[in-house]
């Protein structure tokens, strides 16, 4: 593998290895949030108002499907497991946002990209959610390659296509396909969010 | 009200095509029974067929996931298959795990995860066992087998709705098809009867009609095509010219009897009036003979007068009869009245008196020893004169002459 478009939360856990080829512009800025969804009909408007229920989380890996809500228990001292009666891993936002509209889940933990992505491709699926809470702006998902290959040419070309997608036609209509509007060089700053919630969650 | 006499009260050509809808009625009910007993097997058939392969499909694919207890896993492979069906059939699929304890369904809802599956499994029929029972919505329980171990459970929840329309779409078109066939087919028989029965309408109007005397049936009407038909109406038009012949045959002989009376009146007629006239011309003969002798003149006289008042007698007893009936029994009455009458030459000498011998008296018409010599009718009036009148022409107590005339006499 010579690049991938990953998390923050794994891009921060894997720090030493990987460098950033990029980082999508999303809605004018390099960042993003984690939502916490329900059921469309479902009375909470907190993260306490889901205890007991059912949860479904993306990824233990994935920041915005994971992370933010765990950190966010582990503030108050307890964990998943502890606060929801099951948790699920669905190994992807969409099936997230599928496990609350079905109601295998009451609660689940998604990003606020998808979630607003899909509201447009599959408006059906998201109407049957809502959002309750809302995590701060954190880091987006960034383009990485490993560290000690940054100067190989196919890595430096890959990285110059990216960067420079908003100036050609196709580029843009690629970034349009993704709701992006553009990618930036990016800087390890903007996963100091997710950095404090490892931190959390990690106890320390 | 017993339905049996009215029904039989009403035409052959309205009960035959009654009894044929009667029967098309039960032939269709019949022909829809078999055609729904053939759709309902074809239904269960395909009912079985379906939750045959969703199970053994769902087993195919449940079987790692379920072993791994991975909720979302089995989750998902519910939520695509019921996807793939699109909703059309499979109303809920649940997955148990092997101590009956719901790791997901398609509706999360409703069969929640970790609750027990025993309720759903109520009513709950083997894939090659389940049939359409009249309910819309149909379980099935099956075990789930991954690698010829059971693992859990399988209930799905069929929805049979478009099945249950179908069969009541089928007995509609059924019942209205058959209904139409069956009105059809009626009208068409009633037209048919109708038609066929037409030769026998004409036969029962002609019977009807001839008031007593039956009219012939055309021969252009006589249907040659049905044998039965056609020897009745032919027996009957044979019936007509026998009845025809015996009326022409009565009318012949009445007329015939007419005539003879006739006959016999006139003859009647002619001896009574013969016979005084005779008389009469003895007498007038007498007169002129013995004008000088006023005692004879008077004899001949009277018996003038007795003759005379007998004509009087005949031609008064035409002109009474005459007026009571103008018709034959008239002449039959005549006859028997005229010869009742009793007119005699022994009362009227019908020949003329003798030259008696100087000194004799002359030989008077009456006298018992001239009376021999007559023959014949005259005989028979000599007879009568002895008797006197019958008394069946006597007056009766008002002066009337009585009419008690027995026909058996003449």
């Amino acid at each position: 593998m010579d690049a991938a478009w990953t998390c923050g939360y794994p891009y921060l856990q894997h720090k030493t290895e990987l460098s950033l080829l990029g980082v999508p512009v999303w809605r004018g800025q390099p960042l993003y949030q984690s939502y916490l969804i329900v059921a469309q009909d479902d009375p909470a408007t907190a993260l306490s108002d889901l205890r007991g229920g059912a949860h479904a989380f993306s990824d233990p890996d994935s920041n915005s499907g994971f992370l933010v809500t765990a950190s966010d228990l582990a503030r108050d001292g307890q964990t998943p497991d502890q606060f929801f009666s099951r948790v699920i891993f669905t190994y992807g936002h969409r099936n997230v946002v599928r496990s609350v509209a079905g109601g295998l889940t009451r609660s689940g933990s998604v990003d606020g990209y998808v979630w607003e992505a899909l509201s447009s491709a599959e408006p059906d699926l998201t109407a049957r959610t809502k959002v309750i809470v809302r995590s701060e702006w954190l880091g987006f998902p960034p383009m990485v390659a490993r560290a000690d290959r940054m100067d190989e040419p196919s890595v430096m070309a890959c990285k110059a296509a990216l960067l420079g997608l908003s100036a050609t036609a196709q580029g843009t209509e690629a970034l349009k396909l993704l709701s992006l509007d553009a990618i930036e060089p990016g800087e390890d700053a903007l996963f100091d969010g997710i950095a404090a919630r490892i931190a959390v969650l990690s106890g320390g | 009200m017993r339905p049996l006499p009215r029904f039989r009260n009403l035409p052959v050509t309205l009960r035959v095509p009654l009894v044929m809808a009667g029967l098309m009625i039960l032939l269709g009910f019949l022909a829809s029974q078999s055609v729904l007993s053939a759709l309902g097997k074809v239904q269960d058939a395909r009912l079985s067929e379906t939750a045959r392969l969703h199970v053994e499909g769902l087993s195919v694919a449940l079987g790692p996931s379920v072993l791994r207890q991975d909720v979302w896993e089995v989750y998902d492979i519910l939520d695509r298959a019921r996807s793939a069906y699109d909703g059309q059939r499979l109303l809920l699929s649940i997955v148990a795990d092997e101590r009956g304890r719901i790791l997901a369904a398609t509706d999360p809802r409703r069969a929640p995860v970790g609750e027990a599956v025993a309720e759903f499994e109520e009513g709950a029929a083997p894939p090659d066992a389940v049939r359409m029972t009249g309910d819309p919505v149909l379980r099935v329980a099956a075990p789930l087998l991954f690698q010829g171990r059971q693992i859990g459970q399988i209930v799905t929840e069929l929805d049979v709705t478009d099945l249950l329309a179908e069969r009541r779409n089928v007995s509609m078109w059924l019942l209205f098809g058959n209904a139409a066939a069956t009105a059809l087919l009626a009208f068409g028989g009633w037209l048919a009867v109708a038609r066929i029965l037409r030769p026998v309408g004409a036969l029962v109007s002609a019977m009807d009609e001839s008031k007593g005397a039956p009219r012939p049936i055309a021969e252009s009407d006589i249907p040659r095509g049905d044998p039965g038909l056609s020897r009745l109406i032919s027996s009957y038009n044979r019936m007509t010219t026998a009845v025809e012949s015996r009326a022409e045959a009565e009318r012949r002989l009445a007329e015939r009897e007419r005539f003879v009376s006739l006959g016999r009146l006139s003859s009647s007629l002619a001896h009574e009036v013969n016979n005084p006239l005779g008389g009469l011309l003895n007498a007038t003969d007498t007169i002129l003979s013995y004008s000088d002798r006023p005692e004879v003149v008077r004899q001949s006289a009277e018996l003038m007068q007795r003759g005379l008042s007998h004509l009087r007698d005949v031609t008064r007893a035409i002109l009474d009869e005459n007026r009571l009936d103008r018709v034959g029994r008239t002449v039959h009455i005549l006859v028997r009245r005229i010869a009742r009458l009793q007119i005699g030459p022994n009362q009227i000498p019908n020949q003329p008196c003798k030259k008696n011998k100087p000194g004799q008296p002359p030989h008077l018409p009456g006298h018992k020893d001239r009376d021999q010599h007559r023959g014949g009718s005259d005989h028979h009036s000599g007879i009568a004169l002895q008797r006197g009148p019958r008394n069946t022409d006597r007056p009766n107590k008002a002066g009337q002459p009585t009419d008690q005339e027995d026909v058996g006499d003449v």
